[in-house]
C-alpha cells in the first residue's frame, strides 16, 4: 500500500470499490489500521493538498536529521565554522592525549568477566523437583548451572515457538555462559525490538559483542542503555568508562 | 547526489544500508512509511507536534537498531518497533491511556480470517455455516464488506449502524467465523 493510496483514502478519492479494497486490506494489516485511525482522529477531512503538506513537513523534518548524520558537515554560517575548526582542534588534542598520555586501557576481556552473571530466571522451580516438561527441565538445568543442558532443552522449546522472547534469552544466556558468544549474538539481535525483557537483551547482546571482541557494536548498544531508566544503566556507563581508551583506539 | 531507489524492496533497502550505513537508504524508506509512523503516533499521542518528533526519533532508532538487528520484513519490525516506542513514551510522560500491545499479535492472529474468507471455494459449505452461525449486525456487516464488497461508510448508511460499530462488527466477526472454522477442523481432523 502506497503513500498515495493512503492520501487519495483519507482524501475520500477513492470509488466505492475501491475504498472498500483499501478497507479490506487494512484488516489484514494491523500497522495500516491503526494509522489509518491515528490520521483520521487528527483530521477528519483530509484534503489531498492538506496531505501533501504534512507529508512535506515530515520530510523536510528528516532530513534535516540525516543529512547531519550522513555527512556531518556544517555549512550554514560562519559561526558554525569557527566552531567546527575549534571542535577539530579539541578532537586532535584528545585523541593525541588518548595515544600518548592516557592510562593503558583495561582488557575487554576482563571487563566482560566481571559484569557478566547469568540472569536470575524468573520462573524459578524448586531444586530436585521432577522436570515434567521442557521448559521446566531447561529452568532446571539453567538454575543447576549446567547451562550445556539447558542449551539443548532451550533449543528444543525454540525450535517449537521461534517467538517466544523469554525462552531465547535463556538461550543467549546459556550460549554465552558457555562462551559461545557468536551464537548468542545471533539469538539475541532476533529480539531487540522486543517489548519483553527488554533491557536483559540488550544487556547481553551488549556483553556479547564484548566477549566477540566486537567493540564498536559493543558500545552502541551500552551507550544506549547507559540513556535508559533501567537495571543496567549503572554498570552501562561504568562499562564505558572502564573501556573509554580501548574503545577510542577501535575507532 | 540523489539516486532513484524506488524500484527496491524493502529489505533490499535495508541491506544496502547494514553494509555501509549510509542513511540514503533509510530515507527511502521513511518516504515509504513516515505517513503510516506519523498516524500511529497520532494515534498514542494525541498531539500533533509530539507525533512528528515521534516520527523523528522513531527513524533515529531504525538507524540505530538496524545496525546490529536482524530484520526479514521491515514493516512488522518498524511497526513494532514504533508501537514499543510509543507505549514506553506513554508510560514515561505518565499521563495518556496505554492501550494494550498485546493486541498486536491477537490481530495478526486475526489477520488469518481473510484467508477463509478468500477460500470461499474449497470451503464453502463451512464458511457459509459459520456465517450463519454469527449474529445478525455481525453476519449483515461481514456480508456487505467481504461479499459485497461496500467500504465501511456505505456499510454503516446501509444498516444505520455507526461507523465504529461496523468496524467492530467486522472485527468480531472475524475473530468468530475464525473461532468456528477452527473448532470445526480441529473435529473433522
Amino acid at each position: 500500500m502506497d503513500n498515495e493510496q493512503i492520501k487519495k483514502y483519507l482524501a475520500n478519492e477513492l470509488s466505492p470499490p475501491e475504498r472498500n479494497a483499501f478497507e479490506q486490506e487494512m484488516e489484514n494489516d494491523p500497522f495500516l489500521m491503526e494509522a489509518i485511525e491515528g490520521l483520521t482522529m487528527s483530521n477528519s477531512s483530509w484534503t489531498m493538498p492538506e496531505l501533501n503538506q504534512k507529508e512535506s513537513a515530515l520530510y523536510s523534518d528528516i532530513n534535516a536529521q540525516l543529512n547531519k548524520k550522513e555527512t556531518g558537515k556544517i555549512v550554514a554560517m560562519p559561526f558554525f565554522r569557527y566552531a567546527a575548526a575549534a571542535s577539530i582542534i579539541g578532537i586532535l588534542a584528545l585523541v593525541s592525549w588518548r595515544l600518548f598520555l592516557a592510562p593503558k586501557a583495561i582488557d575487554e576481556q576482563a571487563v566482560y568477566a566481571a559484569y557478566f552473571h547469568p540472569l536470575t530466571h524468573p520462573d524459578g522451580i524448586i531444586r530436585g523437583a521432577q522436570s515434567q516438561t521442557d521448559e521446566a527441565a531447561a529452568i532446571q538445568a539453567y538454575e543447576s548451572e549446567d547451562y550445556f543442558a539447558a542449551i539443548k532443552y532451550y533449543e528444543k522449546l525454540v525450535s517449537n515457538n521461534p517467538v517466544n522472547v523469554k525462552n531465547n534469552l535463556f538461550l543467549g544466556v546459556s550460549l554465552l555462559a558457555t562462551n559461545q558468544p557468536k551464537k548468542a549474538i545471533e539469538v539475541l539481535s532476533k529480539f531487540t525490538a522486543s517489548e519483553e525483557y527488554h533491557a536483559d537483551i540488550e544487556w547481553y547482546l551488549a556483553l556479547a559483542y564484548l566477549k566477540n571482541k566486537d567493540l564498536q557494536q559493543a558500545q552502541i548498544i551500552f551507550t544506549a542503555l547507559a540513556k535508559e531508566d533501567s537495571y543496567y544503566q549503572t554498570q552501562s556507563v561504568e562499562i564505558l568508562n572502564k573501556l573509554d581508551g580501548k574503545l577510542a583506539s577501535a575507532k | 547526489m540523489s539516486r532513484n531507489l524506488a524500484h527496491l524492496s524493502d529489505i533490499d533497502l535495508v541491506e544496502l544500508y547494514k553494509k555501509d550505513f549510509n542513511t540514503l537508504y533509510i530515507g527511502e524508506l521513511y518516504k515509504r512509511y513516515s505517513l503510516l509512523v506519523y498516524g500511529l503516533s497520532y494515534k498514542y499521542l494525541k498531539d500533533e507536534i509530539a507525533a512528528q518528533d515521534a516520527v523523528t526519533e522513531i527513524f533515529e532508532a531504525v538507524i540505530f537498531k538496524l545496525k546490529t538487528h536482524e530484520v526479514s520484513f521491515f514493516k512488522s519490525w518498524l511497526f513494532i518497533l514504533a508501537k514499543n516506542y510509543l507505549l514506553r513514551s506513554i508510560e514515561k510522560n505518565n499521563k495518556l491511556e496505554i492501550n494494550s500491545i498485546e493486541n498486536i499479535s491477537e490481530k495478526f492472529m486475526e489477520n488469518d480470517t481473510d484467508l477463509y474468507l478468500n477460500r470461499q471455494e474449497e470451503e464453502s459449505e463451512l464458511l457459509q455455516r459459520a456465517i450463519s452461525n454469527l449474529n445478525e449486525e455481525q453476519r449483515t456487516c461481514i456480508d456487505l464488506f467481504y461479499y459485497q464488497l461496500k467500504p465501511y461508510q456505505e456499510v454503516a448508511s446501509m444498516t444505520g449502524y455507526d461507523l465504529n460499530k461496523v468496524k467492530s462488527a467486522i472485527q468480531n466477526g472475524k475473530r468468530n467465523l475464525k473461532k468456528f472454522m477452527e473448532e470445526n477442523n480441529r473435529t473433522n481432523g
